[in-house]
């Protein structure tokens, strides 16, 4: 140990070119670890922010999904940055519609290839999506799931 | 001093009396002894002048590596007390509205709200604290999590199917989809692989969705079902073999 604190002190007090060498990589590789700590944090912050709850950014990105159909994406967004609050229960309902379609096309390709026990929750789901068209809480999803009840009509 | 040959009085640093010119040792000294001192000046100067950048930069480094050290022992403790003022509110908010939280996970748990079921379990931090009190809880929100994984693969695979994509890259996705499906069929979570008693429905819900999936859309038969399940590894050829079979049924139509 005291070894070692000798080399240390003569290292630190030391005033040859190989020590200031020496001392300038200890110095960089430090402010390296500081610098890209520092950043990693501050970039978290501002991600938080961005993609927090409340950011308009994440409304923008939902609407984005909403406008295209591309209903999938959204619900897997919602779900991915946990966007449970008030302002997105527009796009849940409308996911929760797309979900039900999508589960009652899957049991009805399930009868017509005659797997048992499908024929009651084909039933269920098929009327669940025309109570969701029927009791939809927000008008802008009216006609998009509405959409659905057609298609259902005209199988 | 005096001069020793005529008395006259002058400097001692003159080398001779300036009134007779008798010759002064001592100042012939004195200006030996000057020219050594200034030739010893210029030499230590010299030295000193090509050692003070490394002195200097030493110095400032020296200085740069406290500060660094410093600035990362604050960072570190400060992240340190973050972390733990954190753990700490969870513990505490939750011990206060113990109760009102359980309450809210039974709740959860019977109207089979299981995204607001994880959320809760996530919050307080409860998935592996209290493994036995809230075994069930913990199950069914991770069983219910990995299932809505497999939808959203499922309604992925579904919308790609409607894109003009190659074939190939639609039959790619069947693969994992298979994959998928067998994965989450047989869904064991590292903590929680003992299915609870009041996990069996679930899980047999979830189960029979997949089955009618991959059996009614994706045209797998009975006996390819049986096998796909099986305790067994099923290889990655095995499964392309099967995602090129379906294909010729119009998996991908």
């Amino acid at each position: 140990m005291n070894l070692f604190g000798k080399y240390i002190s003569k290292w630190w007090y030391g005033e040859s070119w190989f020590v200031v060498i020496s001392k300038c990589f200890v110095t960089l590789l430090l402010f390296d670890v500081i610098f890209f700590t520092v950043k990693l944090t501050i970039e978290n912050i501002i991600d938080d922010r961005q993609y927090g709850v409340d950011s308009k950014k994440q409304i923008n990105l939902c609407n984005d999904s909403y406008y295209d159909e591309d209903y999938n994406e959204l619900w897997e967004h919602l779900r991915l940055y946990d966007l449970y609050s008030e302002d997105y229960e527009v796009y849940w309902e409308m996911t929760q519609g797309y979900r039900d379609y999508q589960t009652y096309q899957v049991y009805k390709n399930a009868k017509e290839g005659n797997v048992s026990g499908c024929d009651a929750l084909c039933e269920t789901y098929r009327k669940k999506v025309f109570a969701n068209a029927r009791d939809c809480q927000y008008k802008e999803n009216q006609s998009r799931l509405e959409v659905y009840c057609t298609q259902l009509q005209e199988e | 001093m005096k001069c020793s040959n005529c008395g006259g009085h002058y400097k001692t640093i003159e080398l001779k009396c300036p009134y007779c010119e008798t010759p002064n040792f001592v100042g012939k000294i004195w200006q030996v002894q000057r020219s050594e001192a200034q030739q010893d000046y210029e030499r230590v100067k010299k030295e000193t002048g090509k050692r003070m950048p490394a002195y200097v930069l030493n110095r400032l480094f020296n200085r740069m590596i406290v500060v660094g050290i410093v600035l990362f022992i604050l960072f570190f403790i400060g992240s340190m007390i973050a972390f733990l003022f954190s753990d700490f509110f969870v513990n505490v908010s939750f011990r206060l509205s113990k109760d009102k939280i359980e309450q809210q996970m039974e709740t959860d748990y019977q109207n089979g709200d299981y995204d607001s079921l994880y959320r809760c379990l996530s919050k307080y931090q409860l998935f592996s604290a209290e493994e036995d009190t809230y075994y069930m809880y913990c199950q069914a929100a991770l069983m219910a999590q990995s299932f809505d994984d497999f939808l959203d693969n499922q309604y992925y695979f579904l919308e790609l199917l409607k894109t003009d994509k190659s074939e190939e890259i639609k039959k790619e996705y069947l693969v994992d989809l298979l994959e998928d499906a067998v994965d989450t069929y047989y869904w064991r979570a590292g903590n929680y692989r003992e299915l609870a008693k009041e996990n069996e429905g679930l899980r047999q819900e979830e189960q029979f969705y997949i089955e009618a999936f991959v059996k009614g859309t994706l045209k797998v038969s009975e006996e390819e079902w049986e096998t796909m399940i099986q305790e067994e590894y099923v290889t990655s050829s095995q499964m392309e073999a099967l995602a090129d079979e379906l294909v010729k049924r119009g998996a991908l139509e």
